[in-house]
């Protein structure tokens, strides 16, 4: 449904020009929960935000449903590494914004809104202004935002990565939920192996710069417990790829 | 440190008044005691501002006429300098052609205005209404401009994103955004528009305003009533300061966590 073609980019860095991204070929499959994996700086939020349309590819073509991506749009709904909440915005204000410009009654935005904060738990919530969540809150509020959207493209670039370990497990749970429920597409993003093998069921390695896709994985049903034999199988596996395409200059999280 | 907003209550700045009375009588006392000049006590002064000697005009009359010289110019700053600063923002064009003209208005000092003043408007109130509003604009004018351009970039991912009108993404987000800075740019500015309201008032009120009847107790020698015009306008500073610019800060900062 969604794909990449021939995708590179290249940032302008006084004279010189950093290739961010190169040759990105790629096809996101309906229905699919697709992480892609990579270490800081492979290029992966630029990916990600090409495919937002955020970004123009320097040379190459993203086509969602084969249209080309040219801008952002309702059709990709993206949750960012920052919750990027209006700050003045009540949480039922911040969701409200979405269905804006919807050619439903009041009384329907409302019971939606109400249902994706039930979704997320934060049904108590909707009436709290951004600075008295915590982050977590934070994030679970982006994540309605982009769930009203309705979409069938779901973007999310290192959302959790802000996070402490232990809310990062819960709502990558929730989150699991959640897309087994709507049944979205997600193209997610992260540098940690072990949260792109609990929730894709396709994983995809990018090399650091140029960002190039490595090698891929099928990371279906490993099921949740990362001490069973397949997880950890997989997980040196992709650990010794990673150890040889991008070396040192990073510490990859052990466990 | 900053002092916190809370702090700079009118209950808080109490003590300060009391000294400066204090400091006032010891003042006069000693002028007019010792030295023997006619330096006003306190309740001199409060009492010229509720008795007018005849043929004189009362001295509340001439702060109700500064007070809507001010406000006349002050409004006319307070829309000219959000729309320009908005226009600003939004057309680089408009930018070029205008951020120098904001810079040089901010340069002039109030009274350098005078002479062009009198050309256009000659005495009274076009004149101060005039003064008022270039000396208020351009902190207005700048800090929508740049609390509009400061606004968090990952916000503004989001407007292209659910597909707001133009309309909606300036009015809901930008805006709104931007509010911090403009209240404190309305602030200052309302501060630089009084203060050239009084002095204007000296040179071109034409027999009202605070400032001209300040100015006429060179004459009249009715120093009370100049004292009393004084303490009049520290009221209306007051006023403006504590109970309409700090609590509305207050609550725009407190509603976004800051
Ligand atoms: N606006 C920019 N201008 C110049 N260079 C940039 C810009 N954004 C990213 N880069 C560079 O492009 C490369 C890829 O950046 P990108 O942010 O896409 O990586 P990432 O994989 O998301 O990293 P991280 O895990 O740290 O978020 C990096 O080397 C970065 O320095
Ligand atoms: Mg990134």
């Amino acid at each position: 449904m969604l794909t990449f073609q021939n995708i590179s980019h290249e940032y302008p860095s006084g004279a010189e020009t950093i290739t961010a991204l190169d040759g990105i070929n790629l096809r996101v499959n309906r229905g699919e929960f697709l992480t892609i994996l990579g270490p800081s700086g492979s290029g992966k939020s630029t990916l990600i935000h090409i495919a937002g349309g955020f970004i123009r590819p320097s040379r190459g073509e993203v086509r969602l449903h084969d249209v080309p991506v040219e801008k952002p749009g309702r059709d990709r709904a993206m949750v960012f590494q920052d919750a990027n909440l209006f700050p003045w915005m009540s949480v039922r204000e911040n969701l409200r914004l979405v269905l804006e410009n919807e050619p439903v009654s009041e009384e329907r935005k409302q019971e939606k809104i109400v249902e994706v904060l039930d979704l997320v738990g934060l049904k108590d919530f909707d009436s709290s202004l951004p600075h008295q969540l915590s982050g977590g809150m934070k994030q679970k509020v982006s994540i309605a935002r982009a769930l009203l959207m309705d979409s069938p493209l779901l973007l999310m670039d290192e959302p959790f990565s802000n996070l402490d370990e232990r809310t990062r497990d819960r709502l990558n749970r929730d989150l699991l939920e959640i897309w087994k429920l709507r049944g979205q597409t997600i193209l997610f993003v992260t540098h940690s192996i072990e949260e792109a093998l609990r929730l894709g069921t396709r994983t995809l390695l990018l090399s650091k710069r140029p960002g190039k896709i490595v090698q891929g994985w099928d990371t279906r049903d490993l099921g949740e417990d990362i001490s069973a034999p397949p997880f950890l199988e997989i997980y040196r596996e992709i650990h010794s790829t990673m150890e040889l395409c991008c070396p040192p200059s990073y510490k990859f999280e052990m466990r | 440190m900053k002092t916190p907003l809370k702090g700079r209550s009118l209950k808080g700045s109490l003590p300060g008044l009391l000294l400066l009375i204090l400091i006032w009588i010891l003042i006069a006392l000693y002028q007019r005691e010792i030295q023997d000049k006619p330096f006003p006590y306190p309740w001199e002064a409060v009492q010229s501002i509720f008795i007018t000697p005849a043929a004189h005009t009362a001295l509340l009359i001439h702060a109700g006429v500064s007070l809507l010289r001010w406000i006349g110019g002050y409004g006319i700053a307070l829309i000219a300098g959000i729309s320009w600063g908005i226009a600003i923002w939004r057309f680089p064009l408009f930018q070029r052609l205008t951020e120098p003209l904001v810079s040089t208005i901010q340069l002039i000092p109030g009274m350098a205005w005078i002479p062009i003043t009198l050309i256009l408007f000659g005495l009274g109130n076009g004149s101060t209404i005039f003064m008022i509003a270039m000396t208020s604009l351009p902190p207005v004018v700048v800090n929508t401009f740049t609390g509009m351009q400061q606004l968090d970039p990952g916000l503004l991912k989001i407007p292209p994103m659910l597909e707001l009108t133009e309309k909606q993404r300036l009015t809901r987000i930008i805006i709104p955004g931007a509010l911090p800075s403009i209240i404190g740019g309305l602030r200052i500015g309302a501060g630089n528009g009084f203060r050239v309201l009084i002095s204007a008032e000296m040179v071109v009120g034409s027999s009202l305003g605070l400032g001209y009847s300040m100015f006429q107790s060179r004459w009249t020698l009715d120093y009370a009533s100049a004292f009393g015009a004084l303490l009049l306008i520290i009221v209306i500073g007051l006023i403006f300061e504590q109970l309409i610019f700090l609590p509305l800060e207050h609550r725009i900062l407190e509603k976004r966590g800051l």
